[in-house]
């Protein structure tokens, strides 16, 4: 595996506040990096001064090899990138605006504009004016002006902002056939958890400034995750279920209201204990309305963990 | 380099405002053309002395008696009891006064000291002189005053500078109301070929002559011996001065520069500002290209759109003025005299020439607003200071150089009106032509340094 993207103790300040403090990090080609951290973090900044639009106080970064300072134009021609929203010149159409960016980069035809274009699924509207765009097509335009040069690096600051779920599945396809298929390295920051557990092959968590943790995703969530699973039960007395579940010992019971309770349950035999609890409750003459396990956001839970609960206090 | 300017051009060219300013610039100009064809209508007033008229003047002369009012009071008597009708511009009128002063003029004020005989002898060369004049005869007054010429104690010299308007007229067969441009030409030959004559002798005999003063004399002479020979009806002169309607209308056309610099400022203020109010200024940065290349590229799409507007203005103007004013002399020449000798140029590449120059004032402007646009990255502000500059800087350097403050001579604005400066019209003593371009310079160079740096060391 190549690496892509290199920083070598990166930090930066803004007045006496140290915002990225001696950050190092590679990322490598074919693969999704998911940059974490909450906000303030210090994501933005790192994006920032990867793609030369604040300066370098300490450290260093490189592109392929070629160093963004003092090969500028170099490093830069191998990345695509959005920063921050994307905020496109919204008296010209979608396409005007690809021409602008087109002319500004190295063997951009005309047919690469329609096939970007096509990628992110703006056909039908590109000859709007960019005003009449919503945030999500905003979006979508922005990944297509990133796309148009075949850049070896993508760099997505916050890409799923705006978009709706289905957008979000279709640019999670297009990122992961990028990075897997065309061998592209991704690297997106973003505070959706979730996707990020979908998207991402490795995770770069961040706070305050620094790296804490790189690590895969299943690795991040076998390191830091309970095995239990939360299942919710809904039946007419929460109650006497409650006290028949625990008598059974073998799992964790929450009461919720009058009529809901959570189960927890672990290890390997899971189904056998699920089962188990069932019958019981069924031959004790508790009705059994639904139970339907309780979707954990596991990474997020891992990345609380590790920021201390950060998140929570912004 | 080209490719990001055509961006720039595109983002232009891509906004309505821009649009709406050209069109103001058209509606400007054509109203210029317009107003000037309304001014033209006012001049070449005639005025004609019938009865009524001149017994309004005797009255008011009687009543009012100011002083040397006699002599004007028995023309009036005189024209009175012609029971003719005199125009003020006919040459009948002119004759008139000019026996009046040769003739009468004794008699009114010096007549004490005139014998019998004296006063006899005026009053018949008076009633001689003016005999032709009563019964219109152009023909029998030109010769008779060639005679007057030749009886003269003149010079040989003088006698021949002055005696030219009438032998011209008698020659070219021209009536002198018949509104031929020749006439007027042909009597400024006379005096102002009598007058260097005077001069010359002047300076035979020893006596103090202005060089400045005889030059200036040999110049207009050439000027109008050289339209003569080339029956120029019509001419630019070397300030643009000109009575043809088209040319002139074209010429002060040219003020509609202001509002093309005002169309700049605004371009120049927005063009980095509106990039980062925007937020399009990250879109900008995160390509394969150097700041400084950026920068300099909205640079030269200004000074591109700059030239491009004088030019779309000279020419606009000119077709503008084709279509409304009356006798539009496309061919009509500049007529330049230097040493007595007489050069030909083209009043076209004169005014492109003034087009331009106005062109200097506007692109310092435009750099000004454009370095305050990087600096400050607020297009408000750099547009206002833009305009305000534009419209008041002028004043603020009067201000200076009244109050005998010299070092205002350092200011930008002292130095941008280079046609001005070029004919001394600076505001401060011995300005130059060299120190204002070198001053102009100097600034330019400020302002782009200052914009250049602020924009490639901004963080975004």
């Amino acid at each position: 595996m190549k690496t892509a993207i290199k920083l070598e103790g990166v930090s930066k300040q803004f007045g006496k506040r140290t915002v990225v403090d001696n950050l190092s990090l590679e990322t490598h080609t074919g693969e999704v990096f998911g940059f974490l951290g909450p906000n303030g973090a210090g994501k933005t900044t790192t994006i920032k001064m990867m793609v030369g639009m604040i300066n370098i106080d300490e450290g260093n970064i490189s592109i392929y090899g070629a160093d963004v300072r003092k090969e500028f134009e170099k490093a830069m021609s191998r990345v695509g990138a959005i920063v921050e929203n994307p905020e496109m010149y919204k008296y010209m159409t979608g396409l005007q605006n690809l021409q602008q960016y087109a002319r500004m980069r190295k063997g951009v035809t005309r047919e690469r504009i329609q096939e970007v274009v096509e990628l992110v699924g703006l056909s039908n509207r590109i000859q709007e004016k960019v005003s009449k765009y919503s945030l999500g097509m905003r979006q979508r335009l922005g990944v297509a002006q990133a796309l148009l040069h075949h850049p070896k690096v993508l760099i997505l600051d916050e890409p799923t902002n705006g978009l709706d779920p289905a957008g979000i599945r279709q640019l999670r396809d297009i990122l992961k056939n990028l990075a897997h298929k065309e061998n592209i390295c991704v690297l997106v920051s973003s505070h959706l958890m979730s996707e990020m557990q979908l998207m991402c092959d490795r995770v770069g968590i961040i706070d305050q400034g620094k790296l804490i943790q790189v690590t895969s995703v299943e690795e991040l969530v076998y390191q830091t995750g309970k095995e239990d699973s939360t299942y919710r039960y809904h039946v007419d007395d929460a109650v006497g279920a409650g006290e028949v579940i625990q008598k059974y010992e073998q799992c964790g019971v929450t009461v919720l209201d009058e009529e809901h309770l959570e189960v927890e349950v672990g290890g390997d035999k899971r189904n056998q204990v699920l089962a188990e609890v069932n019958r019981r409750l069924i031959d004790r003459g508790i009705c059994l309305y639904t139970a339907a396990p309780v979707e954990t956001q596991r990474l997020e839970d891992a990345f609380i963990e590790l920021t201390k609960g950060e998140v929570q206090i912004v | 380099m080209f490719r990001l300017i055509k961006n720039e051009l595109v983002k232009v060219f891509s906004k309505i405002s821009t649009y709406l300013m050209l069109g103001i610039i058209l509606i400007f100009v054509v109203g210029m053309s317009l107003l000037m064809k309304k001014s033209y209508q006012y001049s070449g007033h005639q005025y004609i002395y019938d009865r009524e008229n001149i017994q309004y003047e005797i009255e008011y002369l009687e009543s009012s008696k100011p002083q040397g009012y006699e002599l004007e009071l028995n023309r009036f008597k005189y024209m009175k009891d012609s029971g003719k009708e005199w125009r003020t511009d006919s040459w009948q009128l002119d004759a008139l006064e000019e026996a009046f002063l040769t003739w009468q003029s004794p008699l009114v004020y010096d007549g004490d000291k005139l014998s019998e005989e004296q006063k006899k002898q005026y009053q018949s060369n008076f009633d001689k002189e003016m005999a032709p004049v009563l019964q219109d005869d152009w023909n029998a007054y030109a010769t008779q005053q060639l005679k007057k010429i030749e009886e003269g104690a003149d010079s040989d010299g003088v006698k021949a500078a002055k005696g030219y308007y009438y032998n011209y007229m008698i020659e070219q067969k021209i009536q002198p109301d018949s509104d031929d441009w020749r006439e007027a030409v042909a009597r400024r030959v006379a005096a102002n070929g009598t007058e260097l004559e005077e001069l010359k002798e002047k300076e035979a005999k020893g006596d103090y002559v202005s060089e400045d003063n005889k030059e200036q004399l040999q110049n207009a002479l050439a000027l109008s011996e050289y339209r003569l020979e080339h029956n120029l009806s019509t001419y630019m002169d070397e300030n643009g001065n000109t009575d043809n309607e088209f040319w002139n209308s074209f010429k002060e056309g040219r003020v509609v520069l202001t509002f093309v610099s005002v169309v700049l400022i605004v371009l120049a203020g927005g063009c980095v500002a509106n990039e980062f109010s925007t937020g399009t200024i990250k879109f900008l940065l995160v390509n394969p290209v150097k700041r400084g290349k950026i920068i300099i590229s909205k640079y030269l799409t200004l000074i591109l759109l700059s030239i491009a507007l004088i030019f779309f203005l000279y020419g606009f103007t000119a077709l503008v003025d084709l279509i409304v004013q009356k006798t539009p002399d496309l061919g009509m020449p500049l007529l330049k005299a230097a040493g007595g000798v007489v050069s030909v140029e083209s009043p076209w590449i004169y005014l492109l020439g003034q087009y331009l120059l106005g062109g200097v004032n506007l692109l310092a402007m435009t750099t000004m607003a454009f370095m305050i646009s990087s600096l400050l990255r607020n297009s408000a502000v750099a547009i206002g200071i833009g305009v305000a500059a534009l419209m008041g800087g002028n004043v603020l350097v009067m201000i200076l150089a009244q109050f005998g403050q010299d070092w205002g001579r350092y200011v930008l604005f002292a130095n941008l009106d280079l046609g001005g400066i070029s004919q001394g019209y600076g505001m401060f003593p011995n300005q130059t032509s060299a120190f204002a371009i070198g001053t102009i310079l100097v600034y330019m160079v400020i302002f782009l340094v200052t914009a250049y740096d602020a924009f490639t060391r901004s963080e975004v």
